[in-house]
């Protein structure tokens, strides 16, 4: 029996790993209380969204120790989930009652096709965004780790499926508003809450979806599994050798940050109001390591601390997105 | 017959540039395995610099390639020697590091020269066509093929002829006792950095007149000449090459029956599915880490 109860040192530990974690999101969820400027206020939910990005990347790199460069395709894909079904909704408002997104009329679409069809529910769009995401990484993993493919090949597969998705999308204009991606979208509306990007709602929802990912997050480290992945990390034919499918913990781990990254696409179309192939460009996807080496690179020499995780959220508070371009939506 | 001989020579033409951009990066990946991710930077720099010998001080393309040869390799001289060399042996922080440093770049030339787009004029003497097998072939486009192959040329003499580049193998091969028997491993890769980035710089002038000149530029080059590189397997120059013209040919011929944007995701596809099966890419012969 006291291999089953947790001893006291053990809970200790567990709850000084726990407290800077919710110390912070406390203080993310007081902050509208302090700052009454709804355009900081939506700054910084957008500074948040990237947040759980990078905490998706602290996972299956910091955890996993899967170089991936190509993260924005989940977050991505996860944000055209959200722009599709909030552009359905806007229909009527726009182009009157046949029903087409304005973008399909302007490229002599005559029918919605048939994969936007699920998306006037909303609650199709929100299970896509992050099981679609997490599907698509599930088949990627697959087809990586099952050929025990590892480090810098790694993150020449996942980059070069990212591009080869953006350039889909931005060559599928009359389906997905190509370069301009999909804009004037409707307000996220979830059980008569309406989530208008400038208000305290959509705020408090980012907070609360932080809290929510880094909770999943950190009890996933906490679990047998997570154990087992960092063992890889550390040693992939040691754990190989004990007999552990060592492909199947990676894909898990893979998906599963690629399911939180989908939910922060989501988010992050809430919070810009629009959905764009830059959100799965190059850029972006590496600009987001910025804000994973703070996580990663700790957890990367074997020692994973809690901390890490809002260290990963603070840097990538700090480092802002490198200013817009020219012809960047 | 003729379209199918048009085809062929732009994808020549399109595998020539790719080997432009790929060759530095080929020096620095290959031998001292550092993922460059400021390679496109370098580029963009190489092209600005252009622009600048050509606006402010009235010299041509041809004139100036190799002052910018030396500036974007001096550039890259002080990036190995003051930030890379100071993280040796960590792999993922140089990924870091060295985006951090392209985006430096991009924003400082930004800043300084501004972010709309600029064009550098083609060379006058080789701004007319010429007949290759019987079509009508810009005689620029030619010119970069043969500077291309010249420059691979170069490269190799100076790796498998010199004695900077049999220290360099040398030292790939084992850094420690290279360094016992008097090999200064610091000097020499600080050197090859230097030659790869002037190679960047190189590629960027030589493209600028066929491309605009923006401070984003470089993005699209650097993940390129990463599938290159990985393609024609690492630590080899040789590969390089002839991934650079596969690629080349690929993309031209698909681009020709689909469109561009059709053609490049295809080629991408195509080298996922090649890393899966021989990561060490297509021309590698086994060499002992």
């Amino acid at each position: 029996m006291p291999s089953n109860a947790p001893n006291s040192s053990g809970l200790q530990r567990l709850i000084a790993q726990l407290a800077p974690l919710l110390i912070v999101c406390a203080v993310v969820f007081a902050l509208p209380v302090l700052l009454n400027n709804d355009f900081l206020l939506n700054k910084v939910a957008r500074y948040l969204v990237l947040g759980i990005l990078t905490i998706s990347l602290g996972l299956s790199w910091g955890f996993g120790g899967i170089l991936n460069l190509g993260q924005a395709m989940s977050f991505g894909l996860g944000s055209y989930a959200m722009a599709m079904a909030l552009k359905l909704k806007t229909v009527p408002v726009h182009t009157g009652a046949s029903g087409l997104p304005d973008f399909m009329v302007w490229n002599n679409v005559a029918h919605l096709p048939w994969f936007w069809e699920p998306f006037r529910s909303l609650s199709f769009a929100i299970a896509a965004g992050l099981i679609v995401p997490a599907l698509v990484a599930a088949a990627l993993g697959w087809f990586m780790f099952r050929g025990r493919v590892t480090g810098v090949y790694v993150s020449i597969i996942t980059l070069a499926t990212m591009v080869v998705i953006n350039l889909v999308i931005i060559d599928q204009q009359s389906y997905t508003g190509g370069f301009n991606g999909i804009t004037d979208l409707a307000q996220l509306e979830i059980f008569g809450v309406a989530f208008d990007a400038y208000g305290r709602a959509t705020y408090y929802l980012v907070a609360g979806c932080v809290l929510l990912s880094l909770l999943v997050a950190f009890a996933f480290t906490k679990s047998k599994a997570g154990l087992i992945v960092q063992a890889i990390r550390d040693h992939e034919s040691r754990v190989r050798y004990f007999g552990y499918d060592v492909a199947l913990y990676q894909i898990f781990v893979f998906a599963l940050s690629a399911a939180i990254a989908g939910l922060a696409g989501m988010l992050y179309t809430v919070v810009m109001e629009f959905a764009s192939p830059t959100f799965l460009g190059v850029q972006l996807s590496l600009s987001v390591w910025f804000g994973a080496p703070s996580a990663a690179g700790k957890a990367w020499s074997g020692r994973s601390s809690a901390p890490c995780w809002w260290r990963a959220c603070r840097a990538r508070c700090r480092n802002p997105r490198p200013s817009s371009k020219p012809g960047r939506w | 017959m003729d379209q199918f001989i048009e085809q062929i020579v732009t994808g020549l033409s399109i595998g020539s540039i790719l080997l432009l951009v790929a060759l530095g990066l080929s020096i620095i990946y290959g031998s001292m395995g550092i993922i460059n991710l400021a390679h496109g930077e370098f580029v963009m720099l190489g092209a600005y610099a252009a622009w600048v010998f050509h606006t402010y001080l009235g010299l041509g393309l041809l004139a100036s390639l190799v002052p910018i040869f030396l500036v974007v390799a001096a550039f890259g001289w002080i990036i190995e020697r003051y930030v890379l060399s100071l993280l040796n042996n960590r792999p993922l922080d140089t990924i870091l590091a060295t985006w951090g440093v392209g985006i430096m770049l991009q924003q400082a030339v930004r800043l300084s020269v501004g972010s709309e787009l600029r064009y550098v004029q083609l060379p006058p003497a080789l701004s007319d066509s010429m007949d290759v097998f019987g079509i009508s072939v810009s005689s620029y486009r030619v010119f970069l093929f043969v500077v291309s192959i010249a420059l691979f040329g170069a490269t190799w003499l100076l790796m498998n002829r010199t004695p900077v580049g049999m220290k360099l193998r040398a030292i790939i091969q084992d850094r420690s006792v290279a360094a016992s028997f008097g090999i200064n491993a610091k000097r020499v890769y600080a050197l090859t950095f230097a030659y790869g980035a002037g190679l960047a710089g190189l590629a960027g002038a030589l493209v600028s007149p066929l491309k605009s000149v923006s401070p984003d530029m470089g993005t699209g080059y650097v993940v390129d000449a990463f599938m290159v590189v990985v393609l024609g397997g690492v630590q080899s120059l040789a590969g390089t090459v002839a991934s650079a013209f596969i690629l080349g040919e690929l993309s031209g011929g698909i681009a020709f029956l689909q469109n561009d944007t059709v053609a490049k995701a295809i080629v991408l596809l195509a080298i996922v599915v090649l890393i899966r099966f021989r990561p060490e890419g297509l021309f590698t012969a086994r060499v002992r880490a």
